[in-house]
């Protein structure tokens, strides 16, 4: 081995990551699979298996699949991102294979897609809202729900919000290849949107819709039963898909762990997505006006790819903080790539 | 299948493709140019594994049958595409706008279009050492050959794209 040779082995090794790091399959391939493997009666599943499929995704969507005719399998709190160490809904049953009792007590975290502000453009932000498994037992009663909470519901990070109109409501129709939501009058007032907002205001629905399903089929969008051009800008002709690629709609910088509000125990560890230059993330732990800590870490991946990071806190004394993750624009203009920050409670 | 081997091989679905799905992707890209061939390689693999769980019934095992199922797809899919464009008429040149010739990194695409010319089994050798950083004993499973043959072929397809890449001097 040369000289050469290990220079041409670095070179090789470097286009062959670069290269690697711009296929982002799309989530429904464990769907895909399913839909392939299983034979007789389809059971649905809802979330089972999301807390492995979050870490493949990189999206971050929860993805239900069929899983033939194995009886009896409980819903489990999808709330674990990649990091996997989150219990925000705390009365969840174990993953796959848990508790036999299909009945479903228990909360199931229904992934709700929002809108935050990212300098001049509104971009998608998640949370996960804990509603009771009991209500959301088959697909379309999930869709339905987050559909609606997504409409008219309140995020509970206050830099969140929904830009449906206030009396947004919606009927939901699921098939095996499509979701169907038909949106009632009132949401068609869209004179608060200007065309890019109105388009983030659909593909809200549609990933909002589709993690719901935990499948990434097409969402039509109807009115009333007709397909007018949604606040005059957006036409409905067509069925929609999750705009990709996802930086061109999802927030750069989220944070998934802890959530907004959440009390979480030492040892504390906080975890999210980015999308943002050479995968470096930079951070701050603020306590009352402090900044008590702060750092950069390494997303698994750089733009265009959406890479997974974490950062370990460890013990911090009881209290409240505030953890903000953040990229500055590498045009050194102090302009932000993006933002997302969580107040959490240690204790 | 009865049911709890049924019920084993839906829950190794999903682990491994939990743990494996979107490398397996990538590295089937890097054989294939091809992200979309790629996913259909990937999930055909997953999809037989399902069926030979059967006799797998270990992760490891699982996962060298993956890797050595998606290599073999890979292969067909490629002389497949090499019989047809025998038959297909020169493709167009490429018409990329101006603001993505911008982003292509010219030392990669470099690099990808000399390893494509490459002998299959030395693309192969390289994606799974370079990329996958698998073992050569590992390589050697997914190819089919003995670790001495994934070690020539690795050297040999090095050795090839110096060759290829080295500018006059």
């Amino acid at each position: 081995m040369t000289d050469q040779d290990d220079e041409m082995i670095a070179r090789l090794r470097r286009a062959l990551e670069e290269e690697a790091a711009m296929v982002n399959p799309p989530d429904d391939g464990l769907s895909r699979i399913h839909q392939r493997t299983a034979t007789g009666r389809p059971r649905w599943v809802p979330w089972a298996v999301a807390a492995a499929a979050v870490a493949v995704a990189g999206i971050g969507v929860a993805i239900g699949v069929n899983l033939g005719s194995h009886p009896g399998t409980t819903v489990a709190s999808p709330g674990t991102s990649s990091a996997g160490s989150l219990s925000t809904s705390g009365s969840a049953t174990p993953l796959l294979g848990g508790s036999s009792t299909p009945g479903a007590h228990g909360v199931i975290a229904l992934p709700v897609y929002w809108l935050g502000e990212q300098g001049t453009n509104f971009r998608l932000y998640r949370e996960f809202v804990p509603v009771p498994a009991a209500e959301v037992a088959d697909p379309t009663a999930a869709v339905s729900r987050a559909v609606s909470l997504a409409l008219s519901g309140t995020p509970t990070d206050t830099d969140y919000q929904t830009p449906w109109a206030p009396g947004s409501s919606a009927t939901v129709e699921v098939s095996a290849n499509q979701i169907t939501i038909d949106l009632n009058q009132a949401a068609t007032d869209g004179s608060r949107m200007g065309s890019q907002v109105a388009s983030m205001a659909v593909q809200q629905l549609v990933w909002t819709a589709t993690a719901a399903l935990g499948s990434d089929v097409p969402v039509r969008i109807t009115v009333n039963g007709r397909t007018p051009d949604l606040f005059g800008t957006v036409s409905l002709a067509q069925p929609f898909r999750r705009t990709s690629p996802s930086y061109e709609v999802l927030a750069a910088i989220w944070i998934t762990d802890p959530q907004q509000g959440q009390r979480v125990t030492a040892p504390v560890t906080v975890a999210g997505q980015a999308t943002v230059f050479e995968a470096t993330v930079q951070w701050e732990l603020r306590s009352g006006d402090q900044v008590r800590r702060s750092g950069t870490v390494m997303a698994s991946e750089g733009g265009p790819g959406r890479g997974d990071w974490q950062v370990e806190l460890g013990s911090l004394p009881a209290g409240t903080y505030t953890f903000r993750a953040y990229a500055d624009s590498p045009a050194g203009n102090g302009s932000l790539q993006g933002e997302d920050t969580k107040t959490f409670t240690v204790g | 299948m009865a049911a709890p081997e049924r019920w084993e091989a839906d829950q190794a679905v999903v682990d491994l493709y939990a743990a494996h799905y979107r490398s397996l992707v990538r590295t089937a890209a890097l054989l294939l140019r091809d992200p979309g061939a790629a996913e259909e390689v990937v999930q055909d693999a997953f999809v037989d594994m399902h069926r030979a769980w059967r006799r797998l019934r270990e992760p490891d095992k699982a996962v060298a049958y993956l890797r050595q199922t998606v290599i073999n797809g890979a292969r067909s899919r490629l002389r497949r595409a090499a019989t047809a464009s025998r038959h297909a008429p020169e493709p167009l040149p490429d018409a990329a706008s101006a603001e993505q010739e911008v982003l292509v990194t010219l030392e990669r695409q470099v690099i990808m279009d000399a390893l494509g010319q490459l002998p299959t089994r030395q693309r192969e050798a390289l994606v799974l050492r370079y990329y996958a950083d698998m073992s050569e004993a590992a390589i050697a499973a997914a190819m089919g050959i003995t670790p001495g043959a994934v070690k020539t072929h690795a050297s040999r397809g090095i050795a090839a794209l110096r060759t290829r890449l080295e500018m006059p001097r």
